[in-house]
């Protein structure tokens, strides 16, 4: 039988754009998760960091060693992760892997990002070759990360008759909740007019309908049992927590590629969509049970297409759902009680961090005015190009 | 207005090989006259001019509606 593991210490610097260092950030969240749990930085055994570096470009680096650096050099284990955006669920689940394998008792998760001002760009360096699929999609045809996002909704807006008023009612939700969240970047209301008179960034997403880019740090401190047992803050269980990768016959155009080959049978976003359910069922439990969701609300899209795809509601329902306020902390269907990114802007390889340490308040009860009552089982999606997901299940 | 800040179409075409494939608009067709389902065509068009030489790239129309316009 393997550990049972619990989340008992969380830590976010508030997003937004800042003059500190990429270190000073990571070490803030760090620090903040390690006093919440009550440990030391000594108590910790196994450092998992997300380690996929985006300022200047797509990379790597070994973002947990300078942690360990910056933190003092103990000489503990470390794992730097490399999963594109989906990297900070990726250090999550491999940490609750050295714990539920005896490897270590104490672990500590961080994902730390300070990104190029605008939309992600084209990465610099690249030469103009048709072998390229980064040269093909920035130049030949014109695709930003934007396109992918808006030729979904577009789609949606076919199948399922989804309006651009409904576009604007996401984003216009996500302000309401996220105004009232002390750590996001955005925090005030933003109404459909100023959000349906916004500038056009792939039609039909407006500006207020994809999240912006930012510099943040979270951190999250995971633990066995018996030693959770003797902390006085309260545990939060990992009941599951589930990595995956795109299956061949996905129907959906995976940032960055160009083309995409369609078979029968097989899921959309097959990364998070097929391994939501392996993490249900690693669960046991029923998406039908799940309390809320923390989504990678890239753009107004996501928040209406996961729930639908992760079973918490059928399709096409959404837009009623949220049209009816049944997605605010208050509803049926909680979505991205936090805010989501369209509140906070993305910060890469924290967000899958990020989402843990903003679930865990939640099934603390310390979420304040965005509480869901009585939650008790939540779920993260992360997604991360060329098919990263990453899907974790949480219980209070 | 610079043309490389000019609003352009993209299509994601589903092939009859069963391949499905993202590109441009052709430069020439009126954006506001697509419907999704409709059929469309493989064709080149204007990707950019540098130094006075005209770059294409592959685009796609819908069928028959470059008839007689320089493809």
């Amino acid at each position: 039988v393997s550990e049972r593991v619990a989340v008992v210490g969380v830590g976010v610097h508030p997003f937004g754009k800042s003059e500190k260092s990429l270190m000073d950030l990571a070490v803030f969240a760090t620090s903040e998760a390690l006093n919440d749990a009550g440990l030391k930085w000594k108590d910790v055994e196994a450092v998992a960091a997300a380690s996929s570096q985006f300022v200047g470009g797509f990379g790597w680096r070994l973002a947990g060693n300078e942690l360990i650096q910056a933190m003092g050099e103990s000489g503990v284990a470390v794992a730097n992760l490399s999963a594109a955006c989906a990297a900070g669920g990726a250090a999550f689940s491999s940490a609750v892997g050295l714990v539920q394998s005896r490897a270590a008792e104490v672990v500590l998760v961080v994902g730390a990002e300070k990104m190029p001002k605008g939309f992600i760009a084209r990465p610099p360096g690249g030469a103009d070759d048709a072998s390229d699929v980064e040269f093909l999609r920035w130049v030949t045809v014109g695709a930003p990360n934007t396109v992918y996002w808006a030729l979904e909704a577009r789609r949606r807006m076919h199948e399922y008759g989804t309006t651009d008023l409904n576009l604007a009612q996401v984003a216009a939700k996500a302000h309401d909740v996220g105004q009232h969240n002390p750590r996001a970047r955005y925090r005030k209301s933003v109404s459909i007019d100023e959000i349906m008179n916004s500038p056009m960034v792939s039609d039909p997403l407006r500006l207020y309908e994809v999240c912006a880019v930012s510099d943040a740090a979270a951190a999250v401190v995971v633990c066995s049992e018996a030693v959770a047992r003797r902390l006085s803050v309260q545990p939060i269980w990992v009941r599951a927590t589930a990595v995956g990768t795109g299956k061949f016959g996905d129907p959906t155009i995976r940032i960055p590629e160009l083309s995409a080959n369609p078979v029968s049978g097989v899921s959309p976003v097959s990364e998070c969509t097929d391994t939501a359910f392996r993490a249900y069922a690693s669960a046991g439990i029923d998406p039908k049970d799940v309390d809320l969701i923390e989504v990678q609300d890239n753009s107004v899209w996501q928040e209406l297409a996961v729930p639908e795809l992760f079973g918490l509601c059928e399709p096409g329902e959404c837009d009623r759902l949220l049209e009816m306020g049944e997605t605010l902390p208050t509803g049926r269907l909680p979505v991205n009680p936090s805010g989501g990114f369209l509140s906070f802007g993305e910060a890469t390889t924290a967000m899958g961090v990020w989402q843990v340490c903003e679930t865990v308040l939640q099934l603390r009860g310390a979420a304040g005015v965005r509480q869901v009552p009585q939650a008790r089982l939540g779920v993260c999606q992360v997604l991360g190009l060329e098919g990263n997901g990453v899907v974790t299940v949480l219980e209070g | 207005m610079d043309p490389a800040l000019m609003p352009y179409g993209l299509l994601l075409v589903d092939f009859p090989e069963g391949v499905r494939v993202l590109g441009m608009l052709h430069e020439a067709v009126d954006r506001s006259s697509l419907e999704v389902g409709m059929a469309v065509e493989v064709v080149t068009g204007t990707l950019d001019r540098v130094d006075d030489t005209r770059r294409v790239t592959w685009k796609f129309a819908p069928v028959g509606s470059l008839r007689g316009a320089a493809k």
